[in-house]
């Protein structure tokens, strides 16, 4: 195995799905490539726009890359292949991203990405059932 | 560092992916320390016709499972010398409650299974077995695709 796409959310859980691909990653030899995939929030209101020079999307990729470079930080050196973040739904993107990295694996966490996942399917289901790549889905603890 | 798994259940219906499963169940847990079981399920036909009644899907189920023992046994075989081998399972009823079934009999603690089984029904549309084990299963899920790619 060479390259593991580790999909991570927003979320504390984030932190359990990185660790079983490290420890999967640690016993074949591949490096990993953390990806998340950022949603505009609908609900934003236009007033917060107003009050900063940076495009929202500038403040959401740049948050987003500052959360992926902290659970990046803990890796031990040379795992780590890239960081990489994309304004996508979430499955689709995590499908599209384990495509153009060339991914033996995508990690994924079993919960997460959405509070109503557990209504309309989880993200993890999705991304089993359209990816082209062999999916581990870590059991995340809410 | 946290332990990944020590007990793998492989879901097979037998057929090609199933079988790439099985691989990569038997080279992961040789990386682990594991131990490989085998589970298949054997679910009841419908015949369509309700006058055929029960005799010809009792004798229908009787020669599936007799086909589903050779099968595993045949897989058990094949197994040997390489991962530690757990135990064979066969049992009657629907593939996704045998899954989620056995590994919380035996404290499974991660599930590999192809992503789409031999009927060839499209997984996108139907949503597949391996689906719904993800959302309910109580451990880890590693399904594996058409596409070999060996650790």
């Amino acid at each position: 195995m060479k390259r593991i796409l580790v999909a991570l959310d927003g979320s504390d859980r984030a932190a359990q799905v990185l660790a079983a691909a490290q420890r999967l990653a640690s016993l074949t030899s591949a490096t990993l490539v953390l990806y998340r995939a950022i949603n505009i929030p609908t609900m934003l209101p236009v007033d917060l726009l107003a009050v900063t020079d940076r495009t929202i999307e500038d403040i959401l990729q740049s948050n987003a890359h500052e959360t992926l470079g902290r659970l990046a930080s803990t890796l031990p050196p040379g795992m780590l292949e890239a960081v990489i973040t994309d304004f996508a739904i979430p499955w689709d993107g995590i499908v599209r991203a384990g495509r153009t990295r060339d991914a033996d694996l995508i990690a994924i966490g079993s919960h997460g990405f959405r509070g109503i996942d557990h209504i309309l399917g989880t993200t993890a289901a999705k991304v089993v059932n359209h990816a082209d790549r062999n999916v581990l889905v870590v059991r995340t603890l809410l | 560092m946290m332990k990944l798994a020590t007990n793998i259940l492989v879901a097979t219906d037998f057929g090609e992916t199933a079988e790439l499963a099985l691989d990569y169940a038997i080279l992961l847990a040789e990386k682990l320390d594991a131990k490989v079981h085998v589970v298949h399920a054997v679910s009841t036909p419908e015949p369509g016709v309700p006058e055929l009644g029960v005799a010809v899907v009792s004798a229908m189920m009787q020669r599936l499972v007799h086909e589903g023992r050779v099968s595993l046994e045949h897989l058990i075989k094949r197994q040997h010398g390489r991962a530690r081998s757990g135990e064979a399972f066969l049992r009657t009823g629907d593939a996704r409650d045998v899954v989620l079934q056995v590994s919380h009999e035996l404290a499974i603690d991660l599930i590999v299974m192809g992503t789409h089984g031999r009927q060839g029904l499209s997984r996108a549309l139907l949503g597949s077995v391996a689906e719904t084990v993800v959302r309910s299963a109580r451990c880890p899920v590693l399904t594996v695709g058409a596409k070999a790619v060996w650790l």
